[in-house]
Parts: structure tokens; C-alpha cells; sequence
């Protein structure tokens, strides 16, 4: 449910980006969370939508990205993708890793009119 | 229909008030204490305020959906002007402390110039939505009662990877419980190869002096 409190900070980003660009719609919102988020795509759509009404972006249409979990294993080097929750090497099976996507919440682009 | 490239984090705002109060509470030992409902977050503050709430100046805030009934708990333990509630419901009902919140909660007991050693921001009882705010912490506690079951380090990765210390507390009614030590070990280590781990009983008062060795390490880590 902190999908609401997720949802306020976009709508308080995209308002300002409207107010910068001077223009009075926003139509469309690309967002891009990482796997590693416990955002639940849907309930950010819905609480977008309730929080939106009677504002320039009351029916915006959301597009969101999930991006995959990777890590750089800082034993041996290697770039992975971090599968079942593995947080380890496939190749040298050290933990000493550094996560490096996964935990992404950003805005992307905005559409306005 | 101009499309506007943005790229900003969504949580921006949030870091960067956690990075000041950060920054406000300077040598102060901070942590972010987190747990599912019930959980004993409470007890174990309870308990380290009576066990060392004499030698160090700690600090207190309370962070609930509803009600006082925490800050009055701690209240008996630290003097009134160390405990802070913040009643999330006031803020749109959110299931989680975030940075704000906390700034006001430091004000409130005045951390910038009152030099406590300790603050701790008892998160509101919830294993999902916490992990995603940043408080200006400088270390996350994260507590699994053995009564909730010993696969929730896996059934919840995005709380438990993050933590740099981990209780397990209840293990006094382990006996009357399926809870495998052993199991959640290993599901503790699937998502998290680094922190530390301690098992302790608030009520029984067992194993808690590794907890209070721990804050002393941060406590002068912090320090130097």
C-alpha cells in the first residue's frame, strides 16, 4: 500500500516538469521500477489514477519497466543476473557482490501537451 | 505531444531529506528497526532503555499507524523529551516511516544539538513497505520472531537483504514451535551473505548482551 505514498512523489515530479515545460496535460508517464522494489505495478497504476483526478494528468496513461536484478561479483569480476534470490557468484560463488540494478524507481519520460 | 525525458528517481525527495538528517544527527548512532506486527520491536527497546538507557543518551521515534500506545510504553524507560510518536495516519495513512516524518521527529526531540548516542526509528510493524524508504540511517535492524516461521527471509528478499543486523528474538518458545533454527539460517544467508545475525528473548532477557556489544562497536564506529 506505500504504492500511494510512491504515486505522490511521481504525481509531485510530473507537476513540476509540467509547470518547467509550460504546457497544461500530461497524457502518458513511462516508469521504470526495479525488481528489487516491492512495487506491485497494478496498484501503482490505481493509486496513480485516484490520486490524478481533477489534475493535467487525471487519465495519463502509465507505462511501466520492470528491470532485472544484477550484480558485478567484485571477487572475480563477473556481471550477473541474480535468479531465485541467489545472492552469490554463478561463477566463483563469493557473496562479496555488488548489486547493480534491481532497485531502480524512476521517472522516465512524461508526454505533455 | 512532446515527450520530456526526465530520469529522476521517484525517491529523490525522500534521500534526500533522509541525507539530512543524517547530516543533522552528525556522531549519532542511527538505525532504522524494522519488523513484521508483533514481532517484540517494542520489548527490545524496552528492554535496552532499562539495561543501558543510564549509560548512554538514547533517543526514541515511534512510528504507527495509529495511537500512542508505543511512546507511552518507552516513555516509563527515557525521559519524556527523548520519545517521539509519529502516527503515520496523520500523513495519508502510510504504512511506513519516511524520510519527513522522521526529519520531524528529530526536531521534535531536538537530535541536532541534544548530542544523544543513540536514535531509533522504530519503524511501523510491516516486512514489504519500509524497505523502500530511506530514513538517514545509518545501520538497518530487522527482526523475525520465531513464531512468524523461518522461510520469511526468503518470502520477503527486499527487507531482509538490506539489513545489516538481524534478530531473531522469541527463542524462549522455541520448544513449543516447528521454527527451525537451521532453516532460517539458510534462508537468511540465500538473500543476505553479510549481516549479522543474533538470536536472542526480550522477555526472557537471553542473549542480549550481543546486542548491546553491537551497539557499542556502531556506537564507536560511529565516533571515530
Amino acid at each position: 500500500m506505500h504504492e500511494l505514498a510512491i504515486a505522490g512523489e511521481i504525481k509531485d515530479i510530473v507537476l513540476a516538469k509540467l509547470k518547467e515545460h509550460k504546457l497544461s496535460k500530461v497524457t502518458g508517464i513511462k516508469l521504470v521500477f526495479g525488481e528489487m522494489t516491492s512495487v506491485v505495478p497494478e496498484a501503482i497504476r490505481f493509486a496513480f489514477a485516484s490520486i490524478s483526478e481533477k489534475t493535467p494528468m487525471s487519465g495519463a496513461k502509465i507505462r511501466i519497466k520492470m528491470i532485472r536484478s544484477k550484480a558485478l561479483c567484485n571477487s572475480c569480476g563477473k556481471n550477473f543476473r541474480i535468479k531465485d534470490l541467489a545472492y552469490i557468484c554463478p561463477e566463483c560463488s563469493s557473496a562479496d557482490i555488488k548489486i547493480t540494478a534491481g532497485r531502480e524507481m524512476i521517472v522516465q519520460t512524461i508526454d505533455m501537451e | 505531444m512532446p515527450e520530456i525525458r526526465v530520469f529522476e528517481s521517484i525517491m529523490k525527495r525522500n534521500d534526500a531529506i533522509a541525507a539530512d538528517n543524517k547530516k543533522m544527527i552528525k556522531k549519532t548512532l542511527a538505525l532504522n528497526l524494522m519488523s513484521s506486527p508483533g514481532a517484540g520491536k517494542t520489548s527490545l527497546l524496552e528492554m535496552t532503555l532499562k539495561s543501558i538507557g543510564k549509560k548512554y543518551r538514547i533517543g526514541v521515534i515511534e512510528g504507527d499507524v495509529a495511537t500512542s500506545n508505543d511512546a507511552e510504553r518507552i516513555m516509563k524507560y527515557a525521559p519524556k523529551s527523548a520519545v517521539y510518536q509519529i502516527k503515520t495516519e496523520n500523513y495519508g495513512g502510510g504504512c511506513h516511516l519516511d524520510a519527513k516524518m522522521v526529519s520531524y521527529g528529530l526536531a521534535k526531540i531536538k537530535a541536532a544539538n541534544r548530542n544523544y548516542d543513540i536514535i531509533i526509528f522504530e519503524n511501523v510493524g510491516n516486512l514489504i513497505c519500509p524497505a523502500d524508504f530511506s530514513l538517514g540511517e545509518d545501520k538497518k535492524v530487522v527482526m523475525l520472531s520465531v513464531t512468524e516461521g523461518d522461510d520469511k527471509p526468503v518470502k520477503y528478499p527486499g527487507m531482509f537483504e538490506a539489513a545489516d543486523l538481524i534478530i531473531l528474538n522469541k527463542t524462549d518458545l522455541l520448544k513449543h514451535l516447528n521454527f527451525s533454527m537451521k532453516k532460517a539460517m539458510s534462508n537468511i544467508r540465500r538473500v543476505n551473505k553479510k549481516a549479522i545475525v543474533l538470536d536472542l528473548s526480550v522477555q526472557a532477557n537471553t542473549g542480549m548482551s550481543n546486542w548491546y556489544d553491537i551497539l557499542k562497536q556502531w556506537m564507536e564506529e560511529k565516533k571515530s
